[in-house]
């Protein structure tokens, strides 16, 4: 067996090394940007020569960025409250109440887990036209809320199956009705389970691209990865402000994740698992 | 207990209450304006689509109660699904720029194209357009479909004039002559043709040029609406200049990986010294061009049946969508579009406008101006199959043809091409 | 429980059911329905049968994004879940500090599918490219391949990206779980002697095992529902080397305008995933694993 100083160096060189292929990509694009294109095309791996910053506030303007922003916060915003909603009071059905039909009315939530998207994609988009849906925030909302609800049912009534039984029986005694149960009882012990459905699905939304690619032709109302697409399509040979507007959506991004890393890991790998 | 039970209700009464509020403000937006009229494009590059908002102000000027909306989409998306879910949708356009020929017969199949030949006739654009302007605007040979726009030559070679000088070369009028400039190219370290074939049509719409010079534009039309077979002897032969060109290493290597927009680039940063694209290369580089001297020629004669001075190119237009509730104010803005002041914006921005005169007052590049006269006197016209004929069978063709500029084998490719269309038969 | 009137719970179900019937279950009816059917979504629907799904059988574009699926699966339960175990193994060694490292290989799932593919479409440049400079830098320009460009090379490219997405999520999920082993275990096979290495690949793994038959189905469902990656990278090219199956839906589907076609697609590839994941869920059970309850 090696000696434990040699071991700890050529540990910790094998996962920097690995890290690096994680990270450095992302270093690139960022470093990128401060360069011209002349500079990006012929020597690729150079240092820029200045930090000129002008090039990201151009980026921001020249692609509206802004409006993006706003339009995956709100459609964001929109859909993880109604999963949480929706989902925790279907889900507090199916876990504490034993009523006829149960299992047919949660079958369809098992399928939904299984199906991608595509599967219904196109009578999804016909029956969307025909209620005058597309190209307005409902399009996005109504699907993103239907799409978390088969995930957050199960994973709320994973939570829900192991309270303890004693708990409701002590508040039926006490005169509770079924809604005050939830709000009173239930509510506040389901907050970690709230935050894991939350976490997931303010990642799904935030970042999903084939719905709001095929339903939303509004540049107002574009949601940031059709917006960095858009973006994409119209300076793809701008690579400096590309670069840039790429930096800046992502940078934000990372800084939120290594700021909250440990919840966003657990309620991403919990909201799987399960 | 009971206070924290009121507030969270509470709480999340208003959490609900605020999403939909917003998502109810995601509705359709209201405006000062009592018409809105809403025209929409693909884009065609920043400079012509800011001239898209100058003559914005100058109708809103002209009439005060009403509003543009231009929408502008990636070019690809609005070619592709963009377009069709616009057209679908609760708003739908008014006016939409199409490509003249079976996709523009395609919209009025659908009910969303009106005849305007009456309008054309009329006050509103009176002596902006020569009769021949709306060749192929028609459905059946009746009527007139939209409102002209631009003439694109969808293909020429354009060529680095530096580099020919510096070698010595001239501006051939055969394929053979061409080929011996592309082996001086090679010879001297350079790349002799750039093409950017990631979407296909770079590559695509120049096979269907040479196909229709090989086997005559009458075969080529056939084929490409599938009355003719894909993989006959002469299309065999046709797509032999393509299969030339991989083979000889006179085409870059990243050719079917590389976007038509970076194959550009590379044109303009000299890293290659041809490159086979359309006149709307010239709208490039206006903001690119960084300085390259730089001029075009027609696709070089061929040994084959069809008009060695063919030019490849389609007419394209806007179209008024019959559902439209604003069809006189959608024409009014049309009618702008094709005004002098109207065609001196395109003009300035590097297109090639359908009008009278496009070119009057306007300092235009003399490339611009070459390129327009090349396609009013060309002695025939050729639409490129994906524009021009069934969109199914072009993507069969145009696979076909990016698997031989990729190294592919033809009578395969080829094969494989004509297996498909025969299900879309 | 029962509940204090018969028809709370229905009420409690309803908004959540009424949203996904909308969005999910009557999509899913339609669409079954749209596969017999000839329609471009402006013209009449015409019933033809199964001629969609003979036409689906004969497609060599369809039954080639079949084949790039599964070789697509194949590379990333290599790329990601493999990856993922052993990165997971090293960031467990006994007596380590390894939380940074964890942050970084997580990073990328972050990320809008957007952003990657743009960025790595960069990185496989054949002109201004990270791979092909560097390569070219040290004297092996022979082996600058044009990644994307190739059909060779293009979905053993577009796998790597995939891996270096997800091979961090697989790691934390496996990370997670190992974390629960109970600690008495590995102190005794340390006292044993037992390298870090055989602890690892004897005990731990075998002790983990259904969480790794669940990252297997979780990838292998998730490669069928992959799109965002494919379609900004390569878009289904060069020649149909990337076309999945979701990517060629959509093409039929928005871009040929042939709806009835597309949606028999749709129906084929869904009995296929459901097949799948019947299958695994039969082998699972039979083969009886232990599930250890932490």
């Amino acid at each position: 067996m090696m000696s434990p100083r040699v071991n700890s160096v050529v540990f910790h060189t094998v996962l920097t090394v690995a890290s690096l292929f994680f990270v450095l990509p992302l270093v690139w694009m960022v470093v990128s940007s401060f360069k011209t294109k002349r500079e990006i095309f012929d020597s690729p791996f150079s240092l820029p020569t200045t930090l000129d910053f002008s090039v990201w506030t151009s980026a921001w303007e020249r692609g509206d960025l802004g409006v993006y922003v706003v339009n995956s916060l709100i459609t964001t915003t929109a859909s993880v409250a109604g999963i949480l909603v929706f989902g925790l009071l279907a889900a507090y059905a199916f876990s504490r109440f034993r009523f006829r039909f149960s299992k047919w009315l949660l079958l369809p939530f098992a399928l939904g887990l299984l199906l991608p998207v595509q599967s219904y994609l196109t009578a999804q988009s016909r029956l969307f036209d025909a209620f005058y849906i597309l190209d307005t925030r409902w399009a996005l909302i109504l699907p993103y809320v239907g799409l978390g609800l088969s995930l957050a049912v199960f994973l709320l009534k994973g939570y829900l199956d192991s309270l303890p039984h004693e708990l409701f029986e002590a508040a039926r005694i006490d005169g509770a009705g079924d809604f005050r149960m939830l709000v009173q009882i239930v509510f506040p012990l389901m907050r970690p389970g709230l935050a894991t459905v939350a976490t997931f699905s303010i990642l799904s939304c935030w970042n999903e691209f084939l719905l709001a690619m095929l339903y939303i032709q509004d540049d107002g109302l574009r949601t940031i990865p059709i917006g960095l697409l858009a973006f994409t399509g119209k300076y793809s040979t701008d690579y400096p402000t590309l670069f840039a507007a790429l930096s800046i959506i992502t940078i934000p991004m990372i800084g939120i994740y290594v700021i909250f890393h440990r919840q966003v890991i657990n309620g991403i790998t919990e909201g799987s698992v399960h | 207990m009971a206070q924290l039970t009121i507030r969270k209700r509470l709480v999340a009464a208003a959490a609900i209450g605020v999403t939909m509020a917003l998502a109810v403000s995601g509705c359709a937006p209201s405006s000062n304006a009592d018409v809105v009229i809403r025209i929409a494009m693909g884009s065609s590059g920043d400079a012509v689509d800011s001239k898209f908002d100058e003559l914005k102000q100058i109708y809103e000027a002209k009439y005060p109660d009403r509003e543009v909306e231009i929408i502008i989409q990636e070019d690809d998306v609005y070619q592709t699904t963009g377009l069709p879910t616009l057209l679908s949708s609760r708003e739908a356009p008014d006016a939409y720029f199409e490509w003249s020929g079976p996709r523009m017969r395609s919209h009025v199949a659908d009910g969303n194209g009106a005849d305007v030949s009456e309008y054309l006739s009329g006050d509103a654009f009176a002596g902006r357009f020569d009769e021949g302007a709306f060749t192929g605007m028609d459905v059946d040979g009746s009527g007139t479909y939209m409102v002209p726009w631009t003439g694109d030559v969808t293909d020429v070679v354009w060529y680095n004039k530096t580099i020919f000088d510096d070698l010595g070369l001239e501006v051939p009028t055969t394929w053979d002559e061409f080929m011996d400039v592309c082996d001086a190219i090679k010879e001297s370290g350079v790349t002799p043709i750039v093409e950017g074939n990631k979407d296909q049509w770079t590559v695509g719409n120049w096979a269907s040029h040479i196909v229709s010079r090989v086997i005559g534009e009458e075969s080529y039309a056939q084929t490409m609406v599938g009355d003719a077979p894909m993989n006959s002897p002469e299309m065999v032969d046709a797509l032999g200049y393509i299969a030339q060109l991989a083979k000889e290493g006179y085409i870059n290597d990243s050719v079917n990986a590389l976007a038509d927009d970076e194959a550009n680039t590379q044109f303009f940063l000299g890293k290659a010294a041809m490159i086979v694209i359309g006149s709307w290369l010239m709208a490039d580089a206006e903001t690119d061009g960084d300085g390259l001297d730089f001029d075009y020629f027609n696709t070089p004669a061929l040994d084959g049946v069809g008009d060695q001075e063919s030019v490849l190119g389609i007419s394209t237009g806007f179209m008024v969508n019959e559902k439209s509730e604003h069809i006189q104010e959608t024409i009014d803005f049309l009618a702008l579009v094709a005004s002098a002041e109207g065609t001196k914006l395109w003009a300035e921005a590097g297109l090639a406008p359908m009008t009278v005169d496009p070119f009057a007052g306007v300092d235009a590049d003399e490339r611009t101006v070459s390129l327009a006269t090349l396609m009013s006197t060309a002695p025939t016209v050729v639409a490129p199959a994906d524009s021009g004929y069934d969109i199914e069978v072009a993507a069969a063709f145009y696979d076909a043809v990016a698997n031989v500029i990729g190294g592919g084998d033809v009578q395969d490719a080829l094969d494989t091409a004509e297996k498909r269309v025969e299900e879309i038969r | 429980m029962k509940p204090d009137r018969s028809w709370t719970p229905y009420l409690f179900v309803a908004p959540a059911f009424l949203a996904f019937a909308f969005v999910v279950l009557i999509p899913a009816l339609l669409n079954t329905g749209l596969s017999f059917m000839d329609w471009s979504g402006t013209n009449d629907m015409i019933f033809v049968g199964f001629d969609n799904f003979t036409r689906a059988f004969r497609d060599d574009i369809y039954l080639t994004a079949y084949r790039n699926t599964f070789g697509y699966i194949a590379w990333t339960l290599v790329l990601e879940v493999f990856v993922g175990l052993v990165l997971a193994g090293l960031v467990t060694v006994k007596g380590r500090k390894t939380g940074f490292y964890r942050i970084a290989f997580f990073v990328p799932i972050m990320l809008p599918m957007v952003v990657v593919a743009v960025l790595w479409s960069f990185v496989y440049s054949d002109d201004i490219g990270l791979i092909n400079t560097a390569l070219r830098g040290i004297g092996l320009g022979d082996l600058a391949l044009v990644w994307l460009g190739n059909p060779a090379t293009a979905l053993i490219a577009v796998s790597v990206v995939s891996g270096w997405i997800y091979a961090g999520f697989y790691m934390a999920i496996f990370y997670a779980a190992l974390q629960r082993i109970p600690a008495n275990l590995i102190e005794a096979a340390t006292l044993d002697g037992a390298s870090q290495w055989r602890i690892f690949f004897f005990i731990k793994v075998p002790m983990i095992r259904p969480i790794i038959e669940i990252a297997v189905l979780l990838c292998v469902t998730g490669a069928f529902q992959s799109f965002d990656l494919f379609y900004v990278m390569t878009n289904g090219g060069p020649d149909h080397a990337t076309e999945i199956v979701t990517t060629y839906l959509v093409e039929v589907v928005f871009r040929f305008q042939n709806l009835g076609y597309g949606a028999a697609l749709a129906t084929i590839m869904t009995i296929v995933v459901v097949a799948l994941g019947l299958v695994f869920t039969r082998i699972r059970s039979r083969s009886g694993g232990i599930d250890i309850e932490y």
